[in-house]
């Protein structure tokens, strides 16, 4: 229910996960003692023009025109899946894409000279708005596992659907019966055992003395 | 936003119902709710005309615009327009509903009125869907919709205003980073206040 107001803070599991994505990111300058960034690195300093892959947590903390790396923006923000996000915006897979295209594109926006990846995100959202809306009026199982959606569209997903079967369910009079707490059933399922165990352990000196 | 708050806010709504007893006047936190005499109707709030009726002390009279002929030109109406058209009760789905699950006898050819206003639901709700997206990919800022009631709002909360959210972070990120590299090269005086603004924006 909190998940779909989203705005991320340090502690908000989702983007810990979109900070930890590795970014392919070119080492500009001589980096003393550094190389251990670098896993297949031979020296112990970072030389400049080495492609290291680093998270994304790490980078975002230095300037955006540092001088010290070069993040090079992902494919999937670029060329041919931007014409195809373009062009088939409501079929295209997200999901497949990658799971957090959106958080993660908004992390990358400054570093995109083009402007590319923010426009991006921003219209295809807007038009699979609008689908998301209706794909959310049906029964939900089903289409979800189809559409592959991004984590953000997953949620509003999951909001549509909950509230589609809550409506369905009061036309039909079928909710809003008051129902054993969890609590109390797991309690009654404990006594119910122990009460069976007293019972058996009754019986075996019964069977005992009666086979005597 | 729970159908059934909708319901008990719905529920407040005044119908005339045909007791079978007589009472004198019960004095509610709202007012008073008239005498009751056997056989003359009466005006109650609808929680009240379900409860009696349940204990069968009553017989619903189903509200005026219950009705086929009326109900049918509404369906046409709402199919030709394109706005909203202002419906007879705030709550015609809560009042249809209750009344229709407590007496179904009380109302003449009730499947065929359950029909027509389950009609005029769907073909409101696919306006609002419309009018959303259209609103959307409009860039607006804001809508104004009239004669929206409660139960088709709920249809489109929380997706809705959550969703508008989402895009507008995404829109303030974008331009944020445009109008930042538009600085950065118009300014000679390097990447001084850029990426701080970028980071509050983001944050």
């Amino acid at each position: 229910m909190n998940g779909m107001n989203y705005f991320p803070n340090y502690y908000s599991i989702e983007d810990i996960f979109v900070t930890q994505e590795k970014v392919e990111c070119r080492v500009n300058t001589k980096l003393q003692r550094m190389g251990f960034l670098d896993s297949g690195a031979e020296s112990d300093d970072l030389e400049p023009g080495k492609t290291v892959n680093l998270p994304l947590w790490y980078i975002k903390e230095l300037k955006v025109n540092n001088a010290y790396f070069t993040v090079a923006v992902p494919d999937i923000y670029r060329n041919v899946h931007k014409a195809v996000c373009e062009a088939e915006t409501t079929h295209i897979e997200l999901g497949r894409l990658h799971p957090y295209f959106y958080e993660f594109g908004r992390y990358l926006t400054p570093y995109d000279r083009n402007h590319v990846i923010g426009r991006i995100i921003f219209e295809t959202l807007r038009q699979r708005v609008r689908h998301l809306l209706d794909i959310s009026k049906s029964d939900g199982q089903a289409a979800k596992a189809e559409h592959r959606l991004d984590n953000i569209e997953a949620k509003l997903h999951e909001a549509g659907v909950r509230t589609n079967s809550q409506y369905i369910e009061w036309l039909q009079m079928t909710g809003n019966k008051i129902r054993t707490s969890e609590l109390v059933e797991e309690h009654q399922k404990k006594r119910r055992r122990a009460d069976r165990s007293d019972d058996e352990g009754d019986a075996l000196p019964n069977s005992k003395r009666a086979t005597l | 936003m729970d159908p059934s708050i909708i319901e008990f806010i719905g529920e407040k709504c005044m119908i005339s119902i045909i007791p079978n007893f007589s009472n004198e006047p019960l004095h509610l936190i709202y007012g008073p709710v008239g005498p009751f005499r056997a056989g003359f109707p009466v005006f109650v709030p609808l929680w009240m005309a379900t409860h009696l009726r349940k204990q069968q002390k009553c017989r619903i009279v189903p509200p005026e615009w219950m009705d086929m002929d009326i109900l049918e030109e509404i369906k046409e109406e709402e199919k030709r327009s394109k706005f909203f058209t202002k419906m007879p009760c705030e709550h015609y789905m809560v009042v249809a509903q209750l009344v229709m699950s407590t007496a179904p006898d009380d109302v003449p050819r009730c499947e065929e009125l359950r029909t027509v206003i389950k009609d005029i639901f769907d073909i409101r709700e696919s306006k609002l869907r419309t009018s959303i997206d259209a609103f959307i990919k409009g860039e607006g800022t804001y809508a104004k919709l009239d004669n929206l009631t409660l139960l088709e709002i709920h249809s489109v909360r929380p997706i809705l205003p959550y969703s508008l959210d989402h895009i507008a972070r995404y829109q303030r990120t974008a331009t944020a980073s445009q109008r930042d590299t538009s600085m950065l090269s118009a300014s000679m005086a390097g990447s001084s206040s850029g990426p701080n603004s970028n980071s509050l924006f983001s944050q």
